[in-house]
This record gives structure tokens, C-alpha cells and sequence, in this order.
């Protein structure tokens, strides 16, 4: 016979059982499944020159969570906003020496290590938590896809390339786990969110 | 009754209109300006200069037309910062959008300096050396 006893101890371990069942990141991009192998969208292997002339491969963010973003030196239109916000993100983390940030320039021609170190001078971004590198003219369109990003030259674009401004969320197997908009603060602040959440999981 | 009730909808509108002017001002910067510079005013860092410094716009009020339409190359010290990335005009900005964007930083950040007019910023614009 079912006691009231009885429904007050169900409720009780039904709510307890919501309440702590962590929220995790969803694994992004696309899968491919073979048998039982679910094989996940992973950041390709990558060498790159920072700012401070450190040369940087994946090993560098092994171990650890990083947010990506693409923009060049000489951007007028949405660069400075997504700038904003990825220091934003520094500073919500500043002591959190597990993530860290990498910023790819797509200006192949003039975004040079010495172009790169001025303009974090300038933005008062030292230290060795956040890489600036710049891409190649082949590597653009391919490394920023795999970011989720879009990025060409055009022309027409004011400052020569056009490009997304999406700030991605990698986890430390290489796995994309969130992304936002980074002209959008409020979908920045979901974002650094996201990044706790994880932060949690590793 | 009816008649106070007119009173005070004609003292909205009155209220209502002295603010219009620098509506689109207000618009017009967000969209165009406040990205380097901040939608405080602030700029950013030592990269894009702040917009609040006491008598800026005053001192650069003469040339503010050419300055939004045609950017500027040179470099400035502001409050002892040197800035020096090249400012990139914006060319289809009208001359009443320009003189809109010069009073809604006089309301917001300079109640020093006067407003400017569309006719003042557009002679300043046949002037420009580019």
C-alpha cells in the first residue's frame, strides 16, 4: 500500500536527481558513426608563430580548454567589438590558468609577429595565456571553417577580408563544445557560461 | 479636465522633440562609431582613442565633417596615450547624418561645446583635404 511517506520520498529523489545531474557541453560539428565508433569533428593539427615568436602547436593547448577567434589588425568593422569581448572573457577568467585564448589574423600579407606583439601591446594583452599567430594565404578559408568561421579576401570588404566574428569554445581533445557571437555581449555572456561549465568537466 | 489633459500631451511632445535631435545621432554612432570607440566613449586600450577627453571635440570641432566622411592618417596624443592606427572615414555618411553624430557626442560626453549645424558641416565638408 502506497503511504504518503512513500510519495514524499519519491518527489524528493526525483527533484534531487535534476537538480544534480551536471549540464554538460554538447560535442559540436559533424560525426561520422562506424559500428560503435561515434568519431567527432576535431581541430586539425596546426603550427603557427605566436606575438612573442614562441612557436605554438596543439601541444601548446593540450591539458588545457581555449577560445578561438579570427579577425586582422586593420579590421574597421567588427574586429574591435569581438576584441571587446574576447578581453571581457580574459578578465572573467584571469586566474584560470586552464584556458586559454588563441587569435588567428587573417591578414596574410600585413599582420606580421612584429604587427601582431604592437597591437597587443596596445591592448595591454601580455603574458603567455593568449597567442596571436597569422594564417597563411592557403590556410584562411580552411582553418577558419574548422573553427566554424568563415574568412576570404574580398575586395570589397572594408580592410580587405571579410570574415565571421565567432568566438569558439575547444575542449582539450581537440573537440569544439560551444561557440557565440562575439558582436553580441549578451551571447557572449551565455558563453562565459559555457566556458565554467566546462571547466567543471575537465 | 480636458483641457490639462492637453497641456500635457503637448509638453510630451515638447520634451518628446528636444531630445529627437540627437536620436538618430545616438543610432548613427552605435552602428558607426562605437565599435572602435566604444559605446562609452572610451575607445580601446592605446589602439582606438577615447572620446571624452576634456575639450576634444571642441578642438576638433572645425574639421569633425571631414574627419567621420574622410578618417585621418596621422597620429594624436590623448591624455599622454599616443594612438596611431590609421581612422577609416565613413563616405556615405550625409552631412546632417555627420552633424547629428557631432551633437549626440556634445549631449552625451561634451555639454561644453555646441551643437553643430548641418549647414556648418557641410561647408566643412567642400573644405576637406583629403
Amino acid at each position: 500500500m502506497i503511504k504518503p511517506i512513500h510519495l514524499v520520498i519519491s518527489f524528493f529523489l526525483i527533484v534531487s536527481g535534476c537538480l544534480n545531474r551536471p549540464k554538460k557541453l554538447p560535442i559540436l560539428g559533424e560525426k561520422s558513426i562506424e559500428g560503435n565508433d561515434t568519431s567527432f569533428h576535431l581541430i586539425p593539427d596546426f603550427v603557427f608563430i605566436n606575438q612573442d615568436s614562441q612557436m605554438i602547436t596543439n601541444e601548446t593547448f593540450a591539458n588545457h580548454i581555449y577560445v578561438s577567434d579570427f579577425f586582422f589588425t586593420s579590421c574597421p568593422t567588427i574586429c574591435p567589438k569581438v576584441k571587446r569581448q574576447m578581453l571581457r572573457i580574459r578578465d572573467a577568467y584571469a586566474h584560470e590558468n586552464r584556458l586559454l585564448m588563441l587569435s588567428h589574423s587573417i591578414d596574410y600579407r600585413k599582420d606580421s609577429v612584429p604587427v601582431l606583439k604592437k597591437y597587443c601591446d596596445k591592448l595591454g594583452i601580455e603574458g603567455p595565456k593568449w597567442h596571436f599567430v597569422q594564417l597563411e594565404k592557403g590556410q584562411l578559408e580552411y582553418i577558419a571553417n574548422q573553427y566554424f568561421n568563415v574568412a576570404f579576401e574580398d575586395e570589397t570588404a572594408p580592410g580587405g577580408y571579410d570574415h565571421s566574428g565567432r568566438i569558439i569554445l575547444v575542449d582539450p581533445e581537440r573537440k569544439i563544445r560551444s561557440y557565440c557571437d562575439g558582436t553580441d555581449p549578451e551571447d557572449v555572456d551565455r558563453f562565459i557560461k559555457d566556458i565554467q561549465i566546462l571547466l567543471n568537466e575537465i | 479636465m480636458k483641457f490639462s489633459l492637453w497641456i500635457l500631451a503637448l509638453s510630451c511632445t515638447f520634451f518628446q522633440c528636444s531630445h529627437q535631435t540627437f536620436t538618430q545621432g545616438e543610432q548613427l554612432f552605435n552602428v558607426h562609431c562605437s565599435g572602435c570607440h566604444g559605446l562609452d566613449g572610451n575607445g580601446l586600450g592605446s589602439l582606438y582613442p577615447p572620446l571624452t577627453a576634456v575639450g576634444q571635440l571642441q578642438r576638433n570641432q572645425e574639421v569633425f565633417g571631414c574627419l567621420v566622411r574622410y578618417g585621418r592618417n596621422d597620429s594624436i596624443v590623448i591624455n599622454g596615450v599616443r594612438f596611431d592606427e590609421p581612422m577609416l572615414g565613413i563616405i556615405e555618411l550625409s552631412s546632417i547624418e555627420i552633424a547629428n553624430i557631432h551633437n549626440y557626442i556634445v549631449d552625451t560626453w561634451h555639454p561644453e561645446t555646441s551643437k553643430i549645424t548641418e549647414d556648418q558641416i557641410h561647408k566643412q565638408l567642400e573644405h576637406c583635404t583629403k
